[in-house]
């Protein structure tokens, strides 16, 4: 446990997802978490029972590959139920409705899925560019509404959904699992209990060799499967990807960047898309703090990694390890130090070669605690959206989340298609 | 008993301080203190970066190059001790000869190729030397100091009563009671060998492991290079010039030998 933090002790893997929400309600249940992190309150709640009152009957809008991801943490989900289906695409729709095992009522326009009166609240996975319609439809039409990260493809659209959610009494939750992953509430404890010092820099990447296109069976259907690599509908690299590390330095530094500055080209897949293919933006946060940013689409030896520094340590989100700057004590020193504290003189096994300290590329770290699931957070954040929708329970620190992440990853978008430096554009309110 | 202790990092090795009895507040100042000590002494011994010694080894084959004065002490130790053990302790890698000393004008020459000198060998034992005088004018009576595990400092007693043990780490029943002593330890590691026999100029082959205990930080640091290099014959004329030490070996793939003398 961590300074008033409990470092929440979650049962062995092949326990259920009840007995793991179970354990997380009893831990943080009058915890002092709650006050910093408001978003996992509604985890408070023991898990739903089985009966009908008790469910919280979901839409789902959007049923392609991140629709599916979220659709099977919803169906291990206790209280979640998935009562309609929507999407354009039969096929997506056709898997969709296979994994849920039974028929459920299937939409192929969402505003339809909408004016049905038994659906509670909306799970939206669609293309970037409808998440400001379909966030704003489904708010006005009285329904919760969780909605895949990022928050729109604009930022006046930006501020449109965060300021209509703020003012709705319905739930309202972006797709930021890292919120939700152990591991990294972990890491925020440690840098809040003084680990790293003061944080001087984060440095993110996320790199792959993929040309990120999907088979078109038929050609009217690119702009459909295709939308991530054209403009009019996505925002590229910043907002599928960049969006998760924007949203954690963020939260880590506790304010949106003041500015930022950047270059983007497509040097590679030179394919026809209009996104950058590579993207690479500084940003500018309060006290000297900069988070430095780059994506590749042609080359993914360095995979992902989200680095926070200070002068004490190092923290990895992406591979949960902590680095310190100072090495720790030898095991000899640690027994003496055990010694000395418990009242005992016994020699101690210390004397040796001289020790030399390892180097990044083989030292192991400290790693951080996991979900024993693997749970990334996604499977946290469903079951705390239906508890949030089933308890009645807002929380604004996810809307200000939503926008600060949304608007941080379209002012690097800016700076890079326009060349100059992009200054927060301020609240929504 | 609570007990002060930091680690950090130093001379490409870590330092830990462990003051038993000690509050933070005095133990974080005097932990300042130690750290700043520390990285000035290696400032002055380090090969590499802007260390003194990496200045000197950068001109000295070149030119004629004075040596300021904290160096300069320490070379001259380095010459005497090098005399002391026939030659055996020898921060230029078995070429002293071909160092050229100017007594009078502090300066040094090197007069052959590829000469140049390496504190390794004794660096952190003249550290230990400092810490410890700075610890005795905070008045800290009772402390313990480990320098990469191959040079400790054990000042006053261990809180229970008694001198402080300390055990090798690969056999803690191998062991040496200490008090207001120092250990150092000599080894080469297969593979990361950095001990050089001046006799021929390769790597020295000894013992796995050959373990000084003496009054004097920097005379610990000295004697187990010489001792581990030294045949086993020349090791007595050496120590009779050494009168505060004790040592031990742990011989390669065989138990340890009994203290000598």
């Amino acid at each position: 446990m961590m300074d008033g933090i409990p470092d929440i002790e979650l049962p062995p893997r092949d326990n259920n997802r009840r007995e793991t929400l179970k354990t997380i309600a009893s831990a943080i249940t009058g915890s002092a978490l709650l006050s910093t992190l408001p978003w996992l309150s509604p985890l408070k709640a023991a898990p739903a029972g089985k009966s009908p009152s008790d469910k919280v009957r979901l839409g789902l809008i959007g049923t392609g590959s991140r629709g599916q991801y979220l659709e099977e943490h919803l169906l291990k989900t206790p209280g979640a139920e998935i009562a309609a289906l929507c999407d354009v695409y039969p096929p997506h729709l056709q898997a969709a409705q296979q994994k849920i095992g039974k028929p459920v009522t299937h939409y192929k326009d969402y505003r339809h899925l909408l004016d049905d009166k038994s659906v509670d609240a909306v799970i939206i996975a669609t293309p970037l560019y409808l998440h400001a319609p379909m966030c704003l439809d489904a708010l006005a039409a009285g329904k919760h509404v969780f909605c895949e990260k990022s928050l729109a493809l604009t930022i006046p659209e930006c501020k449109a959904v965060a300021r209509t959610a703020s003012q709705s009494p319905k739930v309202f939750q972006i797709g930021h699992q890292r919120l939700f992953h152990r591991a990294t509430l972990y890491a925020l404890q440690q840098v809040k209990a003084g680990d790293l010092g003061p944080i001087t820099q984060i440095r993110a990447y996320w790199h792959r060799n993929v040309n990120w296109r999907r088979p078109v069976p038929s050609p009217e259907l690119e702009m459909l499967l295709n939308w991530r690599v054209h403009r009019k509908y996505s925002a590229g690299l910043m907002t599928e990807l960049a969006s998760h590390h924007l949203q954690v330095a963020n939260w880590f530094l506790d304010s949106p960047p003041l500015a930022c500055i950047g270059y983007g080209s497509i040097n590679y897949w030179k394919d026809g898309r209009d996104v950058f293919d590579n993207v690479n933006v500084i940003y500018k946060y309060p006290k000297g703090v900069s988070f430095i940013y780059d994506s590749l689409s042609s080359n993914r030896f360095y995979g992902l990694e989200l680095q926070i520094m200070g002068p004490k340590g190092t923290l990895e989100l992406e591979t949960a390890k902590f680095y310190a700057e100072n090495p720790p004590p030898a095991p000899g020193i640690i027994q003496l130090i055990n010694q000395i504290e418990r009242g005992t003189l016994e020699s101690v096994a210390l004397a040796d070669r001289s020790w030399v300290p390892d180097l990044k590329k083989d030292t192991k770290g400290t790693p951080l605690p996991e979900d024993p699931d693997h749970d990334d957070g996604t499977g946290l954040s469903m079951a705390a959206f239906v508890n949030a929708v089933r308890l009645g329970e807002k929380s604004p620190a996810m809307i200000e989340h939503a926008y600060r992440s949304g608007v941080a990853a379209l002012m690097g978008v800016i700076a890079m298609e326009e060349g100059r430096e992009v200054a927060w554009p301020g609240g929504y309110a | 008993m609570r007990v002060f202790h930091r680690t950090f990092l130093a001379m490409n090795t870590r330092f830990s301080l462990v003051i038993p009895g000690l509050d933070a507040d005095h133990g974080e100042s005097l932990l300042a203190e130690t750290e700043r000590y520390v990285r000035g002494r290696e400032a002055v011994m380090s090969r590499f970066g802007d260390g003194l010694v990496a200045s000197v080894n950068s001109r000295a084959s070149e030119d004629t190059v004075e040596v300021s004065e904290p160096l300069w002490a320490i070379l001259m130790l380095c010459r005497y001790h090098w005399n002391n053990t026939n030659g055996l302790f020898d921060i230029a890698r078995g070429r002293m000869a071909a160092v050229a000393f100017d007594d009078r004008r502090q300066t040094v020459r090197f007069m052959a190729p590829d000469v140049f000198f390496d504190l390794g060998g004794i660096g952190k034992g003249i550290a230990l030397k400092g810490v410890e005088m700075l610890l005795r004018q905070h008045e800290i009576e009772n402390a313990f100091v480990s320098f990469g595990e191959s040079s400790i400092l054990a000042l006053g007693e261990h809180p229970e009563g008694g001198l402080w043990r300390v055990g090798l780490a690969a056999d803690a029943k191998m062991d040496f009671t200490l008090s207001n002593e120092a250990l150092s330890t000599s080894g080469q590691t297969p593979g990361s060998e950095h001990i050089i026999d001046p006799q021929h100029g390769g790597w020295a082959s000894g013992p796995e492991l050959l373990v000084v205990a003496s009054a004097c930080p920097i005379e610990a640091e000295v004697l187990s290079t010489a001792l581990y290099i030294a045949a086993p014959t020349a090791r007595a004329d050496i120590l009779s010039r050494y009168d505060k030490a004790r040592w031990r070996e742990l011989p390669a793939g065989d138990e340890p030998n009994g203290m000598v003398p």
